[in-house]
C-alpha cells in the first residue's frame, strides 16, 4: 500500500516551500490515503508555510480528489500558510474555474511560476 | 581383502544404514509434523476464509439494508406543476450513494392562490458510501428545516439565502474537511414560468432544450459547501432562466456526464442525443438517455451515482382528470372524448388505446389520475395509480406489444449515436421510478424532429 503511495505521492521541500506531486488519478479509491499521507509528511515539517500541489501528472480529479485539495487548503490555513496549484491539465483547470475555487486557491500554469509567486 | 578391513567396512556400512534409518525416521516424523501443521494451517486458512466470506456476506446484507433505507429516503413522487412534466432517474454507484433530489410544492398557506412555486433541488455529496448517504440525509433535512422553521408563507424565497442557511448549518456540525457538497437549488415559479437558482460545486452545466434553437449550456458552477472553505455567506449568487413553452431543462449531477468509456466522456454524447430527440416528452427522453448511457458503458453501472432530472414545459394541450371522487362517469367520457378528438379515427392504435383506458376505468377500485397531453406530433397519457390498489402488471400482460424504449435495442450509427425512429406503428410505454405512474405515447407524425 505504502509502496503504491510512494509512487503516487512525492514531497519536495525547499526552505519554507514544499511541492506535493501527485502521480495518477486522485479519486474516491485513493483520496483518503493520499490526504492522510500528505498531512503526515507535512506534519513533521513545521517550517513549511507555502505548499504547492503539482498536478502535472494527474489526468483526472473527481469530487473526492477536490476534497483532498480542500482539506490540504484548510491544513495550510491552520498553520497560517498558503496553498496553490500548479500545472493542472485543461480539464482540471476547468473544474477550478467553474467552481470558482480559483478565487480561493491560486492556480498556476507552471510549477516555476507557482514557485515564484508562492 | 583383509578381514579386519571388511569388518570395518561392514561396521561403517551398518552405522551408515543406521544413521540413514534414524535420519529417515526423523524426516518422516518431521514430515508428519509438517503435514499436520499444513493441515492445521489449511484448516485455519479455510476457517478464516469462511469467516471473511461470512463477514463479507454480512456487510453486503447490511449495505443492502442501508440501500433500502436510502431508496426509501428518495421521494416516491415528485410534485409536478400543471403544464409541466417532470421525469427523474437515480442509480447509486455501489450499494448506496450520496446523491439526492426532490421537487416539492412550496407551502404559502393562505397566500397559495397568489403563488404557485416549486422547490427543485439536487445534490451530490463526495464519495459513495454510508458516510455520504448520512451526509446527504443531513443536507436534505436542512432544506426541509428551512421551510419548517425559517420560511413564512407568502414570503419571497431566495435560493441564495437558502444556500447560506444550509452552509451555516453544515459548518456548525464540523464535518470532516475532505467532504464536499455540490448543490443546486431552484424555485420554479409557475405563474411567471421562471426558474431562479443558486448553485455550488458542480463542474458540468445544466442544459436547456428549445424546439427552435440549439441546445443551451448553462454553467451553474459556484463554490461547493465544505468545512475546509468555511461558511461562505452570499457567495453563491441567484440567477434566473425563463421557462418558455417547449423548453426542457436537464439537470444532472456529475456521475452521468463525466462517465468515460475510455475514449469519450458521456456528456459529449448526451448533447447530440438531446438535440436529436428534443421533441420527446420527458418520460421517454429519460428512457432514451438511460438506454444510450448503458449502451455507452457496455451495461455496467456508472463509476459514480447517476442522477438526473428532466423538467419540461411542453407546447400543446394538457388536460388533467382525477378519477377519484364523484362524477366518475362524466370524467370518463371526457377522457374518451379527448382521445377521439385528438387521434384521427384511422390511427392503427386508436382502438387499442381506448380499450386500455376502458379496462382501467372499469376497475372502480383503482383511483386514477390522468394527465393527457396532445400536440401536432404526438399524444401522451400519463396514468397515475393514486391508491396503489393494483400494479400495472395485468395491463402489461394484456397488452404485451406495448413498446418500451429501455427494452428496445438501440441501433448505433457510424458516429455511435443512438438511433430510434419513433413511428405510428407502436404504442410507446414508460413508467416512473416508483412504478405508480405509467405513460402511453402515440405518434401522429412519422417525420418527427
Amino acid at each position: 500500500m505504502f509502496d503504491l503511495l510512494e509512487e503516487s505521492l512525492k514531497l519536495l521541500i525547499e526552505n519554507n516551500k514544499a511541492v506535493l506531486k501527485f502521480d495518477g488519478e486522485v479519486i474516491f479509491d485513493n483520496s483518503n490515503q493520499l490526504k492522510e499521507e500528505s498531512k503526515m509528511r507535512l506534519g513533521g515539517k513545521k517550517e513549511v508555510d507555502k505548499l504547492i500541489i503539482d498536478l502535472s501528472r494527474v489526468p483526472y480529479l473527481d469530487s473526492s480528489g477536490v476534497g483532498v485539495v480542500l482539506s490540504l487548503f484548510k491544513f495550510m490555513r491552520n498553520r497560517n500558510g498558503s496553498l496553490s496549484i500548479a500545472e493542472p491539465n485543461e480539464k482540471i483547470k476547468r473544474v477550478f474555474d467553474v467552481t470558482k475555487m480559483t478565487e480561493i486557491i491560486p492556480v498556476y500554469a507552471t510549477l516555476e511560476e507557482a514557485m515564484q509567486e508562492a | 581383502m583383509n578381514l579386519s578391513l571388511l569388518l570395518l567396512l561392514l561396521i561403517i556400512l551398518t552405522a551408515l544404514v543406521f544413521w540413514l534409518g534414524v535420519k529417515l525416521f526423523v524426516y518422516k516424523s518431521r514430515f508428519k509434523e509438517l503435514n499436520l501443521e499444513r493441515e492445521k494451517s489449511s484448516q485455519s486458512l479455510s476457517e478464516h476464509q469462511n469467516r471473511i466470506e461470512e463477514l463479507e456476506a454480512d456487510i453486503k446484507k447490511k449495505l443492502k439494508k442501508a440501500r433500502n433505507v436510502h431508496q426509501r429516503m428518495l421521494p416516491d413522487k415528485l410534485a409536478e406543476p400543471d403544464g409541466y412534466f417532470i421525469s427523474d432517474y437515480y442509480q447509486p454507484a455501489e450499494y448506496i450513494g450520496g446523491d439526492y433530489y426532490n421537487v416539492f410544492k412550496i407551502d404559502h398557506g393562505a397566500m397559495d392562490p397568489f403563488f404557485d412555486q416549486y422547490l427543485v433541488y439536487f445534490f451530490d455529496v463526495s464519495g459513495h458510501g454510508i458516510d455520504s448517504t448520512l451526509l446527504s440525509i443531513f443536507v436534505n433535512d436542512s432544506i426541509e428545516n428551512y421551510f419548517k422553521l425559517r420560511h413564512n408563507p407568502g414570503e419571497k424565497i431566495s435560493t441564495r439565502e437558502l444556500m447560506n442557511y444550509i452552509d451555516q448549518r453544515y459548518q456548525k456540525e464540523d464535518f470532516p474537511d475532505d467532504y464536499l457538497v455540490c448543490l443546486f437549488i431552484a424555485v420554479l415559479d409557475r405563474k411567471k414560468n421562471t426558474l431562479s437558482y443558486s448553485s455550488g460545486g458542480f463542474q458540468y452545466p445544466i442544459y436547456k432544450l428549445d424546439q427552435e434553437e440549439s441546445l443551451e449550456e448553462i454553467n451553474i458552477g459556484g463554490l461547493p459547501i465544505s468545512t475546509a472553505l468555511g461558511a461562505l455567506k452570499d457567495q453563491r449568487e441567484e440567477h434566473s432562466v425563463d421557462f418558455d413553452k417547449n423548453n426542457t431543462l436537464m439537470l444532472s449531477t456529475d456521475g452521468l456526464l463525466e462517465q468515460s468509456n475510455g475514449s469519450e466522456l458521456y456528456f459529449e454524447k448526451l448533447q447530440k442525443l438531446l438535440k436529436k430527440y428534443k421533441f420527446l416528452p420527458v418520460p421517454f427522453l429519460k428512457d432514451l438517455i438511460c438506454s444510450d448511457f448503458y449502451n455507452f458503458t457496455n451495461n455496467s453501472p456508472g463509476e459514480d451515482d447517476i442522477t438526473f432530472l428532466l423538467v419540461q414545459r411542453p407546447e400543446g394541450e394538457i388536460l388533467n382528470f382525477n378519477l377519484a371522487g364523484e362524477e366518475r362517469a362524466a370524467k370518463e367520457s371526457k377522457i374518451l372524448e379527448f382521445i377521439n378528438q385528438n387521434l384521427w379515427s384511422e390511427h392503427k392504435f386508436l382502438e387499442t388505446l381506448k380499450n386500455i383506458i376502458d379496462e382501467l376505468l372499469e376497475n372502480t377500485k383503482l383511483e386514477l389520475k390522468i394527465k393527457a397531453f396532445n400536440n401536432q406530433q404526438l399524444l401522451m397519457l400519463s396514468l397515475e395509480n393514486i391508491n396503489n390498489y393494483e400494479s400495472w402488471d395485468s395491463l402489461l400482460n394484456n397488452y404485451p406489444d406495448l413498446t418500451s424504449i429501455t427494452e428496445k435495442d438501440l441501433n448505433m450509427t457510424e458516429n455511435d449515436r443512438a438511433e430510434i425512429s419513433f413511428n405510428r406503428e407502436e404504442i410507446y410505454f414508460s413508467h416512473n421510478s416508483s412504478n405508480n405512474r405509467i405513460y402511453l405515447m402515440l405518434i401522429k407524425d412519422n417525420n418527427l424532429s
